[in-house]
């Protein structure tokens, strides 16, 4: 066990935080527990020299991040908004309280718009506005330059800005400059 | 910056479920613990969602239908019917997905609901799909014949002569490791390697991978492997890449681990070259002699590209795909012409049968 040592307290203090990163860049529970396993075995075979570097948890995200884009473009799992919702929006209101209501409307409209997005775009919003990474934290966590983050990020606001347009009502422009 | 954007990720990231477990990730094999029941999001939705807010979201239409440019790839009905649990249905002609759903079209135009993407054998005549996790079905469209696969975990790709399928096995503790099925007389056979990193079937039933899962030496010679699941054979097949002909591009999915490797007729495949803006050309090889035979250019046109099968008849079948269609390119290798054979609606994939089926 020695080969994995801190492997164990690694996955159980940061499992959950990388699940729920996994679980946005996916937006399925199966999908999301695909990648997170696939990227926690890749690391757990150089664990020891990945834990020499001092920050597994980046080198995690970026094996998901690539391994995301990779399935998206191999088209093994291919994500659709969901007939389910459409079934249940189609089904018309169910009781609830206003707030329940307007977050649950802000997941849906989140969850297809994040859905129409190419991989890489999907990953920047979550890497930006979700685990909140600078410019430059996204473009290492992504293995990419801070100039492709920053025209990505336009792109996937530009798109998110068409398909869920009060998601970014309190949007300010600073963000891609 | 964005609040809102940022509060409605957290609120999204809450219905995440823990996918970690220290166990899973040790095996070394990549075993995982039994899936996490899917928590349906229906469900969840139809219990928060209150009355009145439904009202304020756009209602969706019915997606549009392909655009067919070219014989012999039949016009699709504009009602889709819902696939018959058993039974022949007819030889397809292609099967697609696109954010609307999942489709099979027949040769005589029925256009057929499917449960999740399916895979369509080069021949159109084997169906590949899953009915739920650890189901997955190989149906003969043109009679009684389904082979279940036991442990599928989903179907990767169909040998050229539509005889082979290779799957993903799902049987503990072998999650994410090839199997291969032969639709002759449904046997399934599990390889003794793991998934590799550029997967295919050759018509002799020998897998193609790629072995290294962290090749990210950008302009190193690639290193395919012939591997009969039968035998046990392995036959490395070192490729050269002249710098010449990847025009600064490498064999390396921009940021990605892996090749895209195609196999084509008789025993030539081909090895895509990127650059960081995505596919520039494709360099096939003949892998009996290792014979460097050719550089397709891919036009610099906007959008994705992504090939997705090299038929003996139609030539290479590219997709190039934006938000808003899919065209499904077919590629001359001996003209270098293109022509585009039918239009999707929005992002799509598809498989294409070919035109001689």
């Amino acid at each position: 066990m020695e080969r994995y040592e801190g492997l164990s307290e690694f996955v159980l203090t940061r499992g959950p935080a990388l699940s729920r990163t996994a679980y946005l860049l996916t937006g399925d529970h199966q999908l999301a527990e695909d990648l997170l396993q696939q990227a926690l075995a890749k690391t757990a075979a150089h664990w020891r020299r990945i834990q020499a570097g001092g920050n597994p948890e980046g080198y995690v995200r970026r094996v998901m991040i690539n391994e995301r884009t990779s399935w998206w473009r191999r088209r093994r799992y291919t994500e659709v908004a969901g007939p389910a919702t459409d079934e249940i929006l189609a089904a018309g209101p169910a009781p609830g309280t206003g707030d329940e209501a307007e977050a649950a409307v802000r997941r849906i409209s989140l969850r297809r718009a994040l859905a129409a997005l190419p991989a890489r775009q999907r990953a920047v919003i979550v890497l930006r506005f979700f685990e909140d990474l600078t410019e430059a934290q996204t473009a290492d966590a992504m293995g990419s330059s801070v100039g492709t983050v920053k025209s990505q990020t336009h792109a996937a606001l530009g798109r998110l800005r068409a398909l869920a347009p009060d998601l970014l009502a309190d949007f300010h422009t600073e963000v891609t400059s | 910056m964005t609040p809102r954007l940022s509060k409605a990720l957290n609120d999204l990231a809450d219905e995440a479920g823990s996918y970690a477990t220290v166990d899973a990730v040790l095996a070394e094999t990549g075993r995982r613990r039994r899936r996490r029941t899917v928590i349906a999001a229906a469900a969840v939705l139809a219990i928060a969602l209150g009355g009145g807010v439904i009202a304020a979201l756009p209602k969706t239409s019915p997606p549009p239908l392909p655009q067919i440019a070219t014989a012999p790839w039949p016009i699709p009905e504009a009602v889709a019917q819902t696939l018959p649990t058993t039974g022949p249905v007819g030889r397809a002609a292609y099967a697609y997905t696109t954010l609307g759903g999942n489709y099979l079209v027949t040769d005589d135009g029925r256009r057929f609901n499917l449960p999740n993407s399916g895979l369509l054998s080069p021949d159109g005549r084997w169906l590949g799909y899953g009915l739920a996790p650890d189901r997955y079905l190989v149906r003969d469209l043109t009679s009684d014949t389904v082979w279940p696969v036991s442990g599928g975990m989903g179907g990767l790709e169909w040998s050229a002569d539509s005889r082979w399928l290779l799957l993903t096995d799902g049987t503990e503790p072998r999650q994410k490791w090839y199997l291969r099925l032969d639709t002759r007389d449904g046997a399934q056979r599990t390889s003794d390697v793991p998934l590799g990193f550029a997967d295919a079937v050759l018509p002799s039933g020998e897998i193609l991978y790629t072995a290294d899962p962290f090749m990210r030496s950008a302009g190193a010679d690639p290193l395919l492997t012939r591997y009969d699941p039968a035998t046990g054979a392995k036959t490395e097949i070192p490729l050269a890449a002249p710098d010449d002909l990847l025009n600064g591009g490498t064999l390396v999915e921009p940021n990605e681990q892996r090749l895209t490797v195609m196999p084509g007729p008789a025993s030539t495949a081909l090895l895509g070259v990127y650059d960081a803006g995505g596919l520039t050309g494709l360099l096939e090889y003949d892998l009996e002699d290792r014979h460097l035979m050719a550089r397709h250019e891919v036009p610099p046109t906007a959008g994705e590209w992504l090939v997705t099968a090299y038929h003996p008849t139609d030539g290479i079948i590219l997709t190039l795909c934006d938000h808003t269609r899919t065209d499904v390119v077919l590629l001359d290798p001996i003209r270098g012409q293109y022509q585009t054979a039918l239009t999707l609606p929005g992002k799509a994939t598809i498989n294409l049968t070919t035109s001689d089926r």
